[in-house]
């Protein structure tokens, strides 16, 4: 059948030729590579339920990926690494240029988009950024450096003691996985990491013919597109998921290739979605992995405006006001393990009384019952200097987990207003949601995650369940020196704090460098005035988010013979405390953990701080039966059972040992099951909101 | 005088035409414009300012001028007042920077910015003669700014319609050489190529399988293999790859043997990828364009990419129906598999392959096989036990059920009148002996024999009745149980000689007889084991044998069956009595479960399909 043209018919109608003029704009063509532009719209597909066999393949293999080792299979290319890079060795500058030429075509061409095997064109790649290593660093990188890098390249998560060099590790990964020619991005904890990683590698990226950039906070917007479109990008989770955020309201509806290549052409090639900037993510790699994916990875990020809101203030105000006339077990009762406030029948009867006077908006029960409930956990459930501090008047929520202060954060469901609320401080407006993802279901949408952590083990089983990683335990390059000193255990806290500071005293005088790590603000508090109190003549740094703006300073005289560190989490990782030569002629830096937290894998992080690349290092855990975690987790038939061999001196090593296993593993197991249902409950949010 | 003002006036018409109808970027527009107001006014300078709309107004910015040196104080021209007279009537006088100006407010299609021109024309005379033309300037801005739009817009119309068409084309196509050679054939000539070839994905690589304006693709030549290695160096690295180069990273080996071989002068291979709903890619193919003319400009790439990722979905379409039956039957099948049993991630698809593995090994798990049976319990020993003679039944305590030992009295019969006649016959006897005596006395010896053969008459006679009176208590001639008749209920009731009145049967010698359908009889064998459960009581089971087969079938259920008997079971319960019924489940060693679960629809199948 011969198809009448349409051009035709519409050329008729139009009047305008229907031949013989060009039909799309010609003229000076820029390096356009549609395909590479089109990358951009793979993580804003929409999201992708996995069947019940996909979910539950997961699972299978995470345990079938638990019974290989690939340790040894990695080992043994890392050998023939070894042995090719020696070949390199007598190239000279050019020989070597046009070598990595060779190579980064090679990877190229082999890149294989289905399997994440390491294949043998990449282990011709590695060869040649080891040389390059060589040639800009003056060293070659060593056996497990490559191990890790390859476990980060088949989406692994390569678990390296702290101090066996994971930077140059995740640089070696990156420039592999550029020269695959796809965007990698290397997610660090945090944003100073960011640029410091990139600036260090910036002469290695350079000789290996990749770009990199760091975009941080600090980027302005019309400079992050230029950031992104580095081969190499250095971000935090953070600044990743907020582009890709605003990347996604800017494409709101134009999501498709199609469209997207329709309204590029239209314009002239210059794409219609203005306001992008992120350029597709390919190759992910996440330093601190677990608290990268896991302990932070629920937390939606929430791109909001703010929108004043008179009602919700005034509400707020009134809610503590009410909170303040109740009483505790008669109108409420507080659950201190479950961090949860209760009205009781007597209170709620009482909010009802109160509210009968107090205008239109109180008249509904369930409305007044919930306001007042938020403001009895604002009040009761939210310590000052452990959960937030005030900064000018304003709140400032402190990170739990990584003991910084979270600027940028805010409560929500109203609970950061009856917060303010309750200290007296101005009430901020409260912030509209415009754009919502957790970190998880991003992360979840990427098609290759990598990543090195010091601490993986614990987080195993969700990294697999989840993400689908596996996990490879690099050894350490070097015999580690750290030396494990056990428990102390104490009846009290107050006990624990005096012996703490008798012992950090002692170890001073000795030459040593004591760091004393607690989990929360207000324990390195208390432990400032035990030392006050007991060592008035103890110079003590404290390092907290108090003054985080010090965190150089005092990392860097925390390795000074005498020197008596009291540090919150922020301690933990990434703080690299370098050690005078005496102090490691002194056995190096001793670690007090003087809080158990509530995650074995956070005492490691903290562990990691002594005994790295071969340095001596000594550690201990002082740990009262009254402390947090242990009252917090651990059954009060356990408690008694534990302070009764206590008192009678039984194993008291042993006992601890098992204790505080019990208590982390349960504090741990808790915590999965609320970051599953907060998952959970953010689907069900967003399916609500559609 | 009038001819000099209508070519002027000509050629002020045309000028506002051209303006009208200027071709340049938006940007250009404006110099030309007031270029060309300075030259139909003769003004010494022209300005053109501003700003956008709002109740703040914002400052005034010059968009442009000439001379380029010339300053005029734009805040004090454009007073309030004046502006009110633009607002009314488009154009005005104006003064400043010493000079008589005159003023139009320039309409745009934008109504949130506000343009104003202003133009030194020296004196006051020359000013508001001026006006008259100015005014025909107020509307340029707009016009060419909507034929820029209606120019565009047709362009886009045209573009699309082009595209349309040709997925119309490639669609229309029988088969998918056909649509690849449409496609191929539309892109030679909408972006003016020479060659527009396409790759297609084949057993191993890539393989070409359209050039256009060609119906016969050379292959086995050296640059055909050139050219679909190119597209695999597209496809692997998923971008466009160019020559000349504009992207420096991109690998172009082998599109640089075709260059050098070829001299295409431009080259573009764009790659043609699946993607499906979680980010999984399958590679389709590649196009490959040759054009010596020009490069490929930036919105040709994006559109070739419009073009390749709408022919992608026909192309693919066409392909999987041009295979093979048999193919296109299997990718039917697997289509109609439920959504959730299509696992797409590799770890569901190794979830789904250990479940199936898992289901065929259990296929081969050998299982006992039991058939099953109705059986009922039989015995061989059974009396009858009748009347000796016609009588009545005068006694009996036999019911159904009960149970008797051999010599036991069943019931007896009535015997009053075989007593009558006893005693008649004794008496007769007397008489007969007596006249027998008498006889002999007198000597009459015949009249005694006589007598004497009439007493031995009357005692066999009496012989019989004696014994018949003997036989008048019936008796149990077998231990057992009365299975049937219950005399004990049928007291007076006249029974006839021969005829079985209670039936008993012997408990020692029960038997299990199975009923085996004829379809399982070829299992059956002597000594395999039985298990028995009865109706009565069905949580007992009782172990036994085949003992065998009997060749006496019979109809059951409208099926043929043997009775099968079983040896003697292990154990018997005291309850047991001849006539329960129950099931028996006779193992005939192991089967796989495959056998099991398809023995019978097999041997349905062999059966009908047998000839």
């Amino acid at each position: 059948m011969q198809r009448r043209a349409l051009s035709e018919i519409l050329g008729k109608y139009s009047g305008l030729p229907t031949a013989g003029d060009s039909d799309w704009q010609q003229g000076q063509q820029a390096c356009a590579v549609p395909n590479a532009a089109l990358q951009v719209l793979g993580t804003h597909q929409p999201e992708y339920k996995r069947l019940w066999l996909d979910r539950h393949g997961a699972t299978l293999q995470t345990k079938l990926l638990g019974l290989q080792r690939p340790l040894a299979r990695l080992g043994k290319l890392a050998d023939q690494v070894i042995a090719a890079r020696a070949g390199l060795e007598d190239l000279d500058e050019a020989g070597l240029e046009a070598k990595l030429a060779e190579l980064r075509a090679l990877s190229k061409f082999e890149r294989n988009a289905q399997s994440a095997r390491i294949s043998a064109a990449d282990v011709q790649a590695m060869a040649g950024i080891n040389e390059a290593v060589r040639r800009v660093l003056g060293f070659r990188p060593h056996r497990e450096q490559i191990i890790g890098a390859f476990a980060i390249l088949e989406g692994s998560i390569a678990e390296m003691a702290t101090g066996e060099g994971k930077t140059l590790t995740a640089n070696l990964s990156a420039i592999a996985a550029a020269w695959r020619g796809m965007p990698v991005h290397v997610i660090t904890a945090n944003e100073y990491l960011a640029s410091r990683d990139c600036e260090l590698g910036q002469d290695l990226f350079a000789f290996c013919g990749v770009t990199a950039a760091s975009v941080t906070g600090d980027t302005p917007p019309d400079a992050r597109g230029a950031g992104y479109s580095h081969e190499i990008v250095y971000c935090t989770a953070r600044d990743m998921l907020a582009d890709h955020l605003r990347d996604s309201l800017a494409l709101a509806g134009k999501a498709g290739r199609l469209k997207h290549a329709l309204a590029s052409a239209r314009n002239g090639g210059k794409g219609e979605a203005g306001g992008i900037v992120m350029r597709g993510v390919y190759q992910v790699i996440v330093d601190e992995a677990d608290s990268v994916l896991i302990d932070e990875a629920v937390t939606p990020l929430i791109i909001s405006a703010p929108k004043p809101d008179d009602l919700l203030a005034a509400a707020a105000v009134k809610a503590v006001e009410l909170a303040r006339d109740l009483t505790e077990t008669e109108h409420y009762t507080v659950n201190q393990e479950l961090r949860s406030v209760e009205l009781t029948r007597a209170g709620r009867q009482r909010v009802a009384e109160m509210v009968l006077d107090a205008g239109p908006f109180w008249q509904r029960r369930d409305r007044a019952e919930e306001l007042v409930n938020t403001a009895l956990y604002a009040m009761y459930m939210m310590v000052r200097d452990k959960h937030y501090i005030i900064q000018e008047d304003k709140v400032v929520l402190v990170d739990e987990l990584t003991g910084r202060l979270a600027r940028e954060r805010t409560l929500s469901l109203g609970m950061q207003q009856v917060l303010e609320a309750a200290l007296d401080l101005e009430i901020s407006p409260p912030s509209e949601v415009r754009a919502r993802l957790s970190f998880q279901r991003y992360f979840q949408r990427l098609s290759r995650i990598g990543g090195m952590t010091g601490t993986a083990q614990e987080a195993k089983a969700e990294l697999g369940k989840v993400y689908g990683l596996g996990i490879v335990p690099v050894p350490t390059h070097q015999r580690s020196r750290r030396q494990n000193l056990g428990y102390r255990v104490f009846a009290t806290n107050e006990e624990k704090l005096h012996a703490i500071v008798q012992d950090a005293c002692g170890l001073s005088a000795k030459g040593c460098a004591v760091l004393i790590g607690v989990k929360s603000v207000l324990t390195s508090d208390d432990l400032a005035d035990a030392f006050a109190f007991g060592a008035p003549d103890q110079p003590i740094e404290i390092l907290n988010a108090i003054n985080d703006a010090e965190e150089s300073a005092i990392v860097a005289r925390a390795g000074q013979a005498g020197a008596v560190t009291v540090a919150t989490n922020m301690a933990g990782r990434g703080t690299d405390i370098k050690i005078a030569p005496d102090v490691r002629e002194n056995g190096g830096l001793h670690v007090i953990i003087a809080e158990t937290n509530d995650f074995s894998r956070i005492d490691r992080q903290l562990i990691g701080r002594c005994a790295r690349q071969g340095d001596p290092g000594i550690f201990m855990r002082y740990v009262a039966l009254d402390e947090d975690v242990v009252m917090r987790f651990l059954p009060p038939v356990l408690r008694r059972l534990w302070a009764a061999s206590f008192r009678a001196g039984l194993a008291p090593q042993m006992m601890a040992r098992f204790m505080l296993y019990l208590a982390q593993q349960r504090a741990e197991h808790l915590a999965y099951k609320q970051r599953k249902a907060s998952l959970e409950n953010e689907i069900e949010t967003e399916k609500s909101m559609i | 005088m009038t001819a000099h003002s209508a070519t002027l006036d000509a050629d002020y018409g045309a000028a506002l035409a051209a303006l009208a109808e200027y071709a340049g970027a938006p940007a250009a527009f404006w110099p030309v414009l007031i270029q060309t107001v300075q030259r139909q006014l003769n003004a010494r300078a022209v300005w053109l300012v501003w700003r956008p709309v709002s109740d703040d107004p914002a400052p005034w910015k010059m968009l442009a001028q000439v001379p380029s040196a010339a300053a005029v104080p734009v805040d004090e021209v454009l007073s309030l007042a004046a502006l009110k007279k633009l607002a009314r009537d488009g154009v005005t006088v104006g003064q400043g920077a010493g000079a008589a100006l005159a003023l139009a407010e320039l309409q745009t299609t934008d109504p949130r910015q506000q343009i104003v021109l202003i133009a030194d024309m020296g004196g006051a005379a020359a000013a508001v003669a001026g006006l008259q033309k100015l005014t025909g300037f107020i509307c340029v801005p707009q016009a060419f700014d909507s034929l820029r739009k209606a120019k565009s817009g047709a362009r886009d119309a045209t573009r699309l319609a082009q595209t349309l068409e040709s997925m119309g084309r490639v669609l229309d196509a029988n088969s998918f050489d056909q649509a690849a050679l449409t496609f191929v054939n539309d892109l030679s000539e909408r972006f003016a190529c020479e060659t527009v070839s396409l790759s297609w994905r084949a057993f191993e690589g890539l393989r070409l399988r359209a050039t256009s304006h060609s119906e016969k693709v050379a292959r086995r030549s050296e640059a055909t293999s050139l050219l679909e290695e190119a597209g695999q160096e597209a496809l692997t690295q998923d971008k466009e790859v160019m020559l000349p180069a504009t992207d420096q990273k991109q690998v172009s080996t082998a599109h640089e043997a075709y260059v050098r071989m070829v001299k295409p002068g431009h080259i573009l291979t764009l790659p043609l990828m699946q993607r499906s709903a979680d980010g999984q890619t399958t590679e389709l193919g590649a196009v490959t364009l040759e054009r010596q003319r020009q490069q490929f400009s930036t919105a040709e790439q994006w559109a070739l990419r419009l073009y390749c990722e709408m022919a992608i979905a026909p192309l693919v379409w066409h392909a999987q129906n041009t295979k093979w039956l048999l193919v296109r039957m299997g990718r039917e099948i697997a289509r109609s598999i439920p959504k959730a049993l299509k696992p797409r991630s590799g770890a569901g698809k190794l979830l789904m392959g250990t479940l199936v593995a898992a289901v065929v090994g259990a296929m081969f798990i050998p299982l006992p096989f039991r058939l099953s049976a109705t059986a009922v319990l039989k015995t061989d020993a059974s009396a009858y036990v009748g009347a000796a003679y016609d009588g009545f039944i005068e006694g009996s305590q036999i019911i159904l059920g009960s149970v008797v030992e051999k010599g036991d009295v069943i019931f007896t019969l009535n015997t009053s009148e075989l007593v009558l006649e006893r005693n008649a016959l004794i008496a007769e006897l007397a008489q007969s002996n007596r006249d027998a005596e008498i006889r002999r006395s007198v000597n009459q010896l015949s009249e005694m024999l006589v007598a004497q053969a009439k007493a031995d008459e009357l005692r066999a006679k009496l012989l019989k009745i004696d014994q018949k009176l003997a036989g008048a208590a019936a008796k149990a001639p077998i231990s057992g149980v009365v299975v049937e008749g219950e005399p004990a209920k049928k007291i007076g009731e006249a029974v006839r000689r021969g005829e079985s009145q209670v039936t008993i049967s012997a408990l020692s010698s029960l038997y299990v007889e199975a009923a085996v359908s004829e379809k399982d009889l070829s299992f059956i064998a002597a000594g395999q084991p039985v298990e028995l459960t009865l109706l009565a009581r069905p949580k007992d089971t009782f172990t036994m044998s085949v003992a065998r087969a009997v060749p006496a079938p019979e109809v059951q259920d409208a099926d043929n069956v043997f009775p099968v008997r079983m040896s003697d079971p292990d154990t018997r319960a005291d309850w047991w009595v001849p006539g329960m019924t129950g099931v028996v489940k006779i193992s005939a060693g192991t089967r796989p479960v495959w056998w099991l679960a398809s023995r019978s629809l097999v041997d349905y199948l062999r059966l009908l399909l047998w000839f």
